[in-house]
């Protein structure tokens, strides 16, 4: 099995640049996921790796092959497509005998490892179906069938649960992480969906804007994120960002002086270049005695109500934050409202968004 | 309830008397093709009793009126030089010694069937063929160009696909009459195509603006993750579209064979002009028939009412085609 390596990748359409010179070493064996909102060019990407889309500038290699100009089928990937791309007029069987087919396999063969493989995806029954026969779910396990016939290096999925409904999607999620473990291989995820790329990988790249914004484990990334995009876009609902004008630190604490005069004392020093405070909503907790905010400086905006915790929406003078609060704690309706931060979980920001002050084992990529 | 019944009611009558409306035109067809020539100014509604031959015709009118061949039945009665147009049939019988029968047997079919007897003896099993030959060739041969082209054009993913598609349309606003004398010049002079129906094939080919037109548009819908997977399953383009999309073009190809396929078939203008008679497609075969001085009105009717019964059979197998979704199940749906 192979790592997957980029270097100084650069996609253009036209004179259009989509995607900025891409450093990238996605390991062997482990899943990866790229996750990313729209238009970030994570798909981009994938179909280059695939080698579906031209690499206008810098080099791919697959294992220690350059593979720039590499016919897609021999670079040993195989993808699996949002849609599924199933031969709408072939049957099960035939749709995963394809590509032994057009590497003339012997019939034979083909028929033992298309049997094979139906049965490590309990396809079994549905070897004589037409795809338009079949349910969602059953059609994205005969995509990975087809996939995975031809052993292949590398697996690229590109949005492979995004039809699917939240159950089935659920189903899918563990059968894939089963499936990698089984197999060993490496595999490329693409997704916009955070959930999945924190439940499913063993290493996410975070990207926006054509740039790698980050490249770690899930928790790490969730726990030290590398600037500002990564901060807001993991996590949901999103971290609370709070912009402030000064910092006076002291001994083992400081007091920083948000915009609109409101001060928060933390037990912690403040890098002195921070220019933005963030703190996700579960680490913001009601009754501390880091920033109290007076009766008339604030307005509850309303709650949601996930059953066993509720998150708080509060209008501040600055901006708007989240507060998670456990189901049937209200936030008090009188007086001010006192909150208390947890300063090992706060985050800071300089002007340019970049994580300050934080533990840096993390390999942290740049816009 | 009763209101929606009543209403469904009304619209199956509806559409049942539009349908029967329809028909009738093919219903008259049929009895004219059954409809003595003497008397073919009459509308007709069901066949008309038919007169037995009658032994005081004379051999001359029989020739005129239902194409009775006088060389043939000469040669058929052994009756040797010339014979007198004019001469009653019993005459004939008493004149040169033939048993009376022998003559009514074989002038009878003449005159009970005559349409369907004068085309099949004249040659429509011949022109059948030579119709299936350029219409199968030209149906055929103009969807696979159909198809390649419409797949290099679907999506118009460059400037020129569209200029190239507008000039293959600007072609169907061309009345074919217009051009029909350079077209003979240059088939029958250049191409050395004089009396081939290779000529048919070619002309119905060419240009090809409606086979462009369905075929493009379906394939834009095939979503290009085909084309793709195919790519990455270590197929070539034209294992695509071999394997992948000539099998998805059954609905197209049946909207545009049931479009082009009477053109073809009915295609007289061309025949005439490019053809001979013996090579004659089957319009032309039919157009034939009626002669110089008089017109045998039934035998053409037959003749007609015989050349739809093909392209009927033809319709009625796509019908299938058109009612089946080809893609379902590519992708989510």
């Amino acid at each position: 099995m192979s790592q997957v390596t980029l270097s100084n990748a650069v996609k253009r359409y036209g004179a259009v640049e989509v995607l900025h010179g891409i450093d990238l070493e996605i390991a062997a064996n482990k899943l990866t996921v790229l996750l990313g909102p729209s238009g970030c060019g994570k798909s981009t990407l994938l179909r280059m790796i695939a080698g579906l889309e031209d690499i206008s500038d810098g080099d791919l290699r697959i294992g220690d092959r350059l593979v720039n100009d590499v016919d897609p089928s021999r670079r040993g990937c195989a993808m699996v497509f949002q849609n599924y791309a199933l031969y709408p007029h072939q049957t099960v069987f035939k749709n995963m005998a394809f590509p032994l087919k057009m590497k003339g396999t012997p019939k034979s063969e083909i028929e033992l490892k298309v049997r094979e493989t139906a049965k490590v995806l309990e396809l079994e029954p549905l070897l004589d179906r037409l795809p338009r026969d079949l349910s969602g779910g059953q059609r994205q396990r005969v995509a990975m069938g087809r996939a995975m016939i031809r052993n292949p290096e590398v697996f690229l999925f590109d949005e492979p649960l995004s039809n699917l409904d939240a159950e089935l999607r659920v189903k899918m999620r563990l059968e894939i992480a089963r499936l990698q473990k089984e197999l060993g291989a490496t595999m490329i995820f693409v997704t916009h969906d955070q959930v999945e790329a924190m439940t499913l990988a063993d290493q996410v790249v975070i990207m926006n804007g054509g740039h790698v914004q980050q490249v770690g484990a899930p928790l790490d990334i969730y726990n030290h994120p590398a600037n500002r995009f990564v901060a807001g876009f993991i996590g949901s609902p999103s971290m609370n960002f709070l912009p402030f004008e000064s910092v006076r630190n002291a001994e083992n604490a400081a007091v920083v002086r948000l915009e609109g005069g409101l001060e928060i004392a933390l037990d912690r020093v403040v890098p002195d270049t921070a220019r933005t405070l963030g703190v996700r909503p579960e680490h913001v907790s009601v009754g501390g005695r880091n920033l109290t905010i007076p009766e008339d400086q604030f307005t509850t905006l309303g709650a949601e109500h996930l059953g066993d915790r509720a998150y708080h929406y509060v209008r501040l003078p600055f901006g708007d934050i989240t507060i998670l609060q456990a189901e049937g704690q209200a936030l008090p309706q009188t007086g001010a409202l006192s909150l208390g931060l947890n300063a090992d979980r706060v985050h800071f920001f300089d002007a340019d968004g970049l994580a300050l002050g934080q533990a840096s084992d993390q390999t942290t990529g740049t816009t | 309830m009763g209101k929606a019944s009543t209403k469904n009611t009304l619209l199956i009558v509806v559409l049942s008397a539009y349908c029967l409306l329809t028909l009738v035109p093919f219903y008259i067809l049929a009895v004219r093709a059954f409809t003595p020539t003497i008397q073919s100014t009459e509308l007709h509604l069901w066949i008309p009793e038919r007169r037995d031959l009658s032994m005081n015709s004379r051999i001359g009118d029989l020739s005129t009126i239902y194409n009775v061949d006088a060389r043939a039945f000469r040669n058929a009665m052994e009756i040797k030089g010339y014979l007198n147009p004019q001469l009653k049939l019993s005459q004939i019988a008493e004149q040169y010694g033939i048993e009376p029968d022998r003559i009514r047997d074989y002038l009878e079919p003449y005159v009970q069937y005559n349409g369907i007897y004068t085309i099949v003896n004249n040659g429509f099993v011949r022109s059948l063929i030579a119709t299936i030959v350029v219409t199968g060739a030209s149906v055929l041969v103009g969807a696979l160009l159909g198809i390649m082209t419409g797949s290099a054009l679907a999506g118009f993913r460059r400037r020129w696909h569209m200029f190239v598609y507008n000039s293959y349309l600007l072609n169907m606003i061309i009345p074919p009459m217009m051009v029909i004398l350079p077209q003979y010049i240059i088939i029958t002079r250049y191409l050395g195509l004089e009396n081939s129906l290779m000529s048919l094939i070619l002309l119905h080919i060419k240009g090809g603006a409606l086979s462009t037109m369905v075929f493009t548009s379906y394939i834009a819908t095939v979503p290009r993750e085909l084309k793709e997977s195919v790519a990455m399953d270590g197929g070539k383009h034209y294992h695509y579209f071999l394997y992948i999309l000539l099998p998805l073009m059954g609905t197209p190809f049946a909207v545009f064979a049931s479009i082009t396929m009477p053109w073809f078939w009915n295609d007289l203008l061309h025949a005439l002009v490019l053809l001979r008679p013996d090579n004659y497609t089957l319009p032309a075969f039919v157009a034939s028939i009626g002669g110089t001085f008089t017109t045998n009105f039934e035998a053409i009717f037959s003749g007609v009412l015989l050349s739809l019964a093909p392209i009927l059979v033809v319709y009625l197998v796509f019908q299938k085609l058109f009612i089946r979704s080809a893609m379902a199940g590519a992708v989510k749906g």
